[in-house]
């Protein structure tokens, strides 16, 4: 539509899609088109706007590609400079190879430390007359071994065991140590050993006996396990332990 | 040799009965030491004695008192291995220390013993958890009632003659 008033006529004229094809071909350049001095004067009828890069408005069946087309075909005649930012996300910070190794280096973490879940056992051998006290001390004693065994270090074990006996075909506790507490060493981490539960008897009476024990081991990680075992069936010894 | 110093050189073959005949015993002999060492630990802080083959070294840490032990010659600490919390009266806590230095050198006899003829088995340092002066020791943690029950019943008296007795 004509605009009065200022001396100068501008007139917008759509051009239809075949026919800017064809001016395209005709136009010596393909950028924007501006020379020096004043060249509009009194009765100037129209303003063409000249055509975008070839394959800007070619039409496309997404209508999301043609929204950016026409964004940058704005861009364009705008003068304004064409920079469209990439996602961040899609910008690597960290080199792939350092990202590599940093899985490696988790997975060999936790392999060596959580990797393998802690397990205790305890294992309670069968009550015996002690030959050791008896040649070194003279004395009479059925003495109970316990040993805990973990897969991890451990702090020491607390048990509390006894020496069971079979008496008018009951059993009965024959002798009980209550709460005792071993550490490990440092040549055996994993390892603590009971070697001094010993209850004294009164050797040439013969009795049945079998150990029993309960109790925590506790683990280098702060840990605590429970732990129980036995020695399994009566055997019997040559020294009667007292009902305590 | 008589049955005290025997008890030395047994260490961890002694019997429970023997350890808590013992630790009656030494309460009993040490009296006047055990109260020089209590006031000694209440005043520095610190304080370290030697039995049979073992050392203990006492720590005082706020209000609590706690102990590590090592052999003669080694390097091979076990610390705080067992702790007791003072009160704010001096009394109090002396009589305290006497029976927390008694259990302690029973721990270190038992472990560390004076070396002689007998083997020493290859275990770590062990103890019982509950110390005789506690009623937990006869209730076995459980039933405080039955606890004092037990401790009534139990006489010591034949091993402690035996101690008492110096040949």
């Amino acid at each position: 539509m004509p605009r009065e008033g200022s001396g100068v006529r501008i007139v917008v004229t759509p051009i239809p899609l075949a026919s800017r094809e064809r001016s395209r071909q005709e136009d010596s350049h393909s950028g924007r088109v501006r020379t020096l001095g004043k060249r509009v004067k009194g009765n100037l009828s129209r303003v063409q706007i000249p055509h975008p890069p070839q394959g800007v408005f070619q039409p496309s069946p997404m209508g999301g590609d043609n929204l950016i087309k026409v964004v940058r075909a704005f861009l364009y005649f705008s003068g304004m400079p064409i920079t469209i930012p990439k996602s961040l996300l899609l910008v690597p910070k960290i080199p792939s190879i350092a990202v590599v190794g940093l899985l490696a280096a988790q997975f060999l973490i936790l392999q060596s430390i959580g990797g393998t879940e802690p397990k205790c056992t305890l294992n309670v051998e069968r009550p015996h007359y002690s030959t050791s006290l008896s040649e070194n001390q003279n004395i009479d004693a059925i003495k109970l071994n316990i040993t805990s065994i973990c897969n991890v270090s451990q702090k020491y074990t607390q048990l509390s065991a006894s020496i069971q006996k079979i008496k008018n075909n009951r059993e009965i506790t024959a002798y009980s140590f209550v709460n005792e507490r071993r550490s490990s060493t440092t040549k055996s981490p994993n390892v603590a050993s009971f070697k001094e539960l010993f209850g004294p008897c009164q050797k040439g009476v013969s009795a049945a006996y079998r150990g029993t024990a309960q109790g925590y081991v506790y683990l280098e990680n702060g840990k605590k396990l429970a732990v129980k075992g036995d020695s399994g069936k009566f055997v019997a010894a040559g020294c009667l332990i007292g009902a305590q | 040799m008589s049955y005290f110093e025997e008890c030395l050189t047994s260490g961890g073959l002694l019997f429970q009965e023997e350890r808590r005949a013992l630790y009656k015993y030494l309460l009993e002999i040490n009296k006047d030491f055990y109260v020089n060492q209590a006031n000694m630990l209440l005043e520095k802080g610190i304080t370290s004695r030697s039995i049979a083959n073992g050392e203990a070294t006492y720590f005082l840490k706020g209000r609590k008192v706690n102990y590590s032990a090592r052999e003669l010659n080694s390097d091979e600490i076990q610390s705080e291995v067992r702790e007791i919390k003072l009160t704010r009266i001096r009394k109090y806590n002396i009589r305290k220390l006497e029976k927390f230095f008694a259990q302690c050198d029973v721990d270190v006899i038992s472990n560390f013993p004076i070396p002689g003829q007998i083997p020493k088995a290859e275990s770590g340092y062990g103890f019982n958890t509950y110390p005789f002066y506690t009623l937990a020791y006869y209730a076995d943690g459980r039933n405080y009632i039955k606890g004092i029950v037990k401790k009534l019943r139990t006489n010591d008296n034949e091993i402690l003659t035996k101690l008492r007795t110096v040949i």
